[in-house]
């Protein structure tokens, strides 16, 4: 703490021009640029996930399997993170609808319908448990909300399981045909792979867009402050529903594209440590960021698929990880990645009013990284601002508040 | 009640206007268990007065409020807004028919910016809050609404702060505004002076007299100099019940209020001055 107050002093006295810049005027105008900076994370790693992805597709099928599951699983659990990030409310029930989303083609492709059929009477089964069982669940919040969520997976999980006339019990169901359009059809590993990415990607967008809409402010405003938000006018009921039913059939559709990737589904995909696998990727990657999520799938996918060969009890390993990251980055990676981005940002603004003095550049960094350590552990009470200002916020409590 | 010296409540307004009052109540009762909190409260708030509660620390005043905006249920009796019965109403409800309020301790959206927060406020009564593929931040007319309304409480600068970082006058006008946005006919303010420098009460006050005269303002206020420029009326809680009720210099003169009020002040060392008004 006081060593990189020391460390600032000295940055001060070497750069000149740092005085100037966290002054009253140039503290919105860092945040503006921060903010834009903040914007770009999403659309960079959009971009490094698609070249990642060009050059897995030209390999083989185990690695596209990998990757099928990876975003199979982003999807359910950026669903998650739709109505835990933004609106406080985290659902354990995800999985189970990911399994009614995979047993409604599967069961209904037996009973003899083609493979678009299955598709659309899936979605039908999806929407009607989704609006069903969230009149149940929005009637409660917080750790009830959880609990009940829970609960409504698990019925989903206990019907597969011993409905055996319709589901085939612990064995599971095969599927039978994987619908085509002309050549393109989903039962080829090139065409499912597309198409499973543009469906990732199209509900990614989509989400992003909520988040930003009238409704996903509201979803902030309802984590923040409820009864506030009663008081201004809103039912609060309504918002949890509509934001309930949207987080099930996101998951619902990643049920979907599962068992044409899977080509089997069975009581194990709705079990209960599903749910805990897509809450980790959620709380790993970053929670209320709707892609944070995506690296969380990247990392359990990871551990179950690959660090699994390697060590048998990669759930100790898994489970490890997981401490650690919520200790040192409880923001998830998406909070780190913030953080760094501040430090080279801070690094970039000195270079440019030193003129480039290794010195300088040195101070400055080591006083990024400083502020980034404090500022993990955010919980506690502030500690004195490193600026020479006090009155404003210092630039890393900033860059930590914004645009969550 | 049967203290009360001077019983017409209409004083406000004039008579004439066959419109019904902004607020009634009825026999207005709310009990925790054995605790009655608010004991058989009958008042009548017409159209755009300026209506002030007052009483000691647990008399009751917040509990009204909450009934009033519904935060709680009566035990008994009702609560009427322009003539109609609202006392089975959920909060938001209750403010579909216009009905705003502030809360005595801030109840801002602290992690949200000030922009943010009057944007929620501005759109609770739209159709637009519901809207899920459009960014808030293209509705124009709103932006430029909330624009306006930060700008006329001084604090058009503060937009992009986070609410949490507001100094806690700004808070309080924060709070405020909040409830303006949602465009009421009635508004409840609870204690808007509370913790306020004397600087910053002036500000408050200022701007309690820029409301619009058809609003109705029902205040609760410990401060007797904020009451005496704002309202016009007060009625005097103790234990839940009502004691008196009348126009302002005429209660601050009532025995009853002086032994009650002034009494507890004079034990906090005379900070409030309603005797020597």
């Amino acid at each position: 703490m006081s060593k990189s107050d020391d460390l600032l002093t000295s940055t001060t006295a070497i750069v000149p021009g740092i005085e100037e810049l966290t002054g009253e005027a140039s503290a919105v105008k860092l945040r503006t640029r921060l903010n834009l900076g903040e914007r770009m994370v999403g659309p960079v790693a959009g971009v490094a996930c698609l070249v990642v992805i060009l050059i897995l597709l030209t390999s083989g099928s185990y690695l596209s399997t990998i990757f099928e599951d990876i975003l199979i699983f982003a999807i359910a659990a950026m669903g998650i993170d739709f109505l835990g990030g933004f609106g406080g409310l985290i659902t354990l029930g995800q999985a189970g609808f990911l399994g009614v989303g995979a047993y409604g083609v599967a069961i209904a492709e037996e009973h003899g319908f083609t493979a678009w059929a299955a598709i659309g009477i899936s979605v039908a089964v999806l929407l009607g448990l989704a609006a069903l069982t969230g009149v149940v669940a929005v009637r409660v919040s917080g750790i009830t909300f959880v609990i009940v969520t829970l609960a409504i997976g698990q019925i989903f999980w206990g019907l597969t399981y011993q409905w055996t006339s319709l589901t085939s019990g612990d064995n599971g169901i095969s599927l039978l045909s994987a619908p085509s359009i002309g050549p393109w059809s989903l039962s080829n590993t090139m065409p499912l792979w597309v198409t499973t990415f543009i469906v990732f990607v199209v509900i990614m967008g989509l989400l992003l867009l909520m988040v930003r809409s009238p409704f996903g402010l509201s979803l902030r405003g309802m984590k923040n402050n409820e009864p506030r938000l009663r008081a201004l006018g809103y039912r609060t009921g309504i918002q949890r529903y509509i934001g309930y039913v949207i987080a099930s059939f996101v998951a619902g559709l990643a049920g979907i594209l599962y068992i044409f990737s899977n080509h089997l589904v069975s009581p194990a995909s709705l079990t209960f440590s599903q749910d805990g696998f897509l809450v980790l990727m959620v709380i790993m990657g970053g929670l209320g960021t709707i892609w944070g999520p995506v690296i969380g799938a990247v990392i359990v996918v990871m551990f179950q698929q690959e660090v699994s060969t390697y060590i048998s009890r990669w759930e100790t390993v898994m489970g490890i990880v997981f401490i650690a990251a919520v200790i040192f980055t409880p923001g998830g990676i998406a909070d780190l990645l913030r953080k760094g981005q501040l430090v080279v940002h801070r690094l970039i603004v000195t270079m440019r009013h030193d003129g480039g003095s290794p010195l300088a550049v040195a101070t400055a960094s080591a006083d990024g990284l400083g502020g980034a350590a404090r500022s993990l552990d955010s919980d506690g009470p502030k500690g004195s601002p490193p600026q020479s200002t006090g009155d404003r916020p210092t630039t890393d409590e900033t860059a930590g508040r914004v645009q969550q | 009640m049967s203290t009360t010296s001077t019983t017409e409540p209409t004083a406000g307004a004039p008579a004439l206007d066959r419109r019904p009052p902004a607020l009634e109540l009825d026999k207005l009762t709310c009990r925790f268990g054995e605790l009655t909190a608010v004991g058989n409260v009958s008042l009548t708030v017409p159209e755009g007065s300026r209506f002030g509660i007052i009483g000691p620390n647990g008399a009751g005043k917040t509990t009204l409020f909450n009934l009033l905006s519904g935060e709680l249920r009566p035990t008994s009796g009702t609560v009427a807004l322009f003539g109609k019965d609202v006392s089975k109403l959920s909060p938001p409800q209750r403010v579909q028919l216009g009905l705003g309020r502030t809360f005595q301790v801030v109840r801002v959206f602290n992690m949200l910016t000030v922009r943010e927060n009057l944007t929620l406020a501005l759109s609770g009564l739209s159709r637009s809050k519901l809207q899920l593929f459009r960014p808030w931040r293209t509705y124009r007319a709103q932006q430029a609404r909330a624009e306006e309304l930060a700008a006329s409480f001084g604090l058009g600068d503060r937009l992009e702060l986070i609410a949490g970082e507001l100094s806690h006058g700004e808070l309080r006008e924060l709070e405020v505004m909040l409830a303006l946005a949602t465009e009421p006919k009635v508004l409840l303010l609870d204690e808007p002076a509370a913790g306020l420098s004397p600087a910053e009460r002036v500000d408050i006050l200022a701007l309690l007299s820029r409301l619009s005269k058809e609003l109705t303002v029902v205040m609760i206020e410990h401060d007797m100099q904020v009451l005496r420029s704002a309202v016009d009326w007060v009625a005097v809680l103790d234990h839940g019940e009502l004691v008196t009720q009348g126009p302002t210099l005429e209660v601050q003169r009532h025995p009853a209020v002086r032994e009650l009020y002034l009494g507890s002040a004079a034990h906090q060392g005379g900070e409030h001055d309603g005797a020597s008004a």
